[in-house]
């Protein structure tokens, strides 16, 4: 058995994910950064996101939210680092509308996309850090559920 | 609190991930338990009942000697936990390389 996450520190989990796109790195940029674009992947086939915003510039804002079960729901946070095609790191929080008007929300994690181009496309590596274990569950057990189920439809 | 709550807050410090660490290579005593750690077996003994407690670990008493080993679902449940994470950024990335190829743009 070789658990990798007892290597991080406590409570706070990074994830990396690596691929490589044949496409330009213009092309691959504009998917990252361009509303419109990233509905069409992001939110998977199925356009799952009501709602996609992104304004891409330090400090500006990104937004996807859906309906989820008439619960309004949003993945949203803040751009941090905008390098035009090599880095961009925003902020990540999954926020939920409760019927009696609280919000929850899961704390604040952070994602580091890396852009690299190479023979015959980009390769993009991303980081997504500091998730919480005591609260990230929220996002995985409603939006990611969800998500999975939008995908699967579309396969 | 739920069951992973629960699990990762006892994951959520050092000495107990070294002792999961060295229980995930077969059960131990206790006492064994203790001895790289360089701690008492009263501090030992703590930290594997907040485990037990979790559900992490099971302690069972064979004549004097008391054995603890790791519970496979606990870990497991954990591991699923952020293997989502995971999997949900593999999918996007399935997605925006579908997108990239059907985009005939520029």
């Amino acid at each position: 058995m070789n658990f990798a996450y007892l290597q991080s520190p406590p409570e706070s989990e990074t994830v990396v994910v690596k691929g490589a796109f044949r496409a330009s790195m213009d092309k691959v940029w504009r998917a990252w950064t361009e509303p419109e674009r990233l509905q069409k992947w992001f939110g998977s086939k199925a356009g799952k996101f009501d709602t996609v915003e992104a304004d891409v510039r330090v400090g500006g804002r990104w937004r996807f939210a859906v309906l989820e079960d008439e619960t309004p729901t949003a993945l949203q946070g803040e751009y941090l680092t905008v390098e035009p095609h090599a880095l961009l790191v925003f902020t990540w929080t999954f926020v939920r509308q409760l019927p009696d008007g609280r919000q929850e929300a899961t704390a604040e994690s952070l994602v580091t996309v890396a852009f690299r181009q190479i023979e015959g496309g980009v390769e993009v590596i991303l980081r997504h850090e500091n998730i919480k274990t005591e609260d990230g569950r929220l996002g995985v057990a409603s939006g990611w559920d969800a998500s999975f189920a939008n995908l699967a439809a579309t396969l | 609190m739920d069951d992973l709550d629960r699990t990762f807050l006892a994951l959520g410090n050092g000495a107990r991930r070294a002792i999961v660490a060295r229980l995930a290579m077969g059960e131990a005593p206790i006492s064994e338990l203790a001895e790289p750690f360089d701690m008492s077996l009263t501090a030992v003994s703590k930290h594997v009942r907040v485990l037990a407690d979790a559900g992490v670990v099971t302690v069972k008493k064979r004549g004097r000697t008391r054995y603890c080993r790791l519970e496979g679902d606990a870990m497991h449940a954990a591991a699923d936990w952020l293997n989502d994470y995971k999997a949900f950024w593999e999918d996007r990335f399935d997605a925006l390389a579908a997108y990239l190829e059907e985009d005939e743009g520029p």
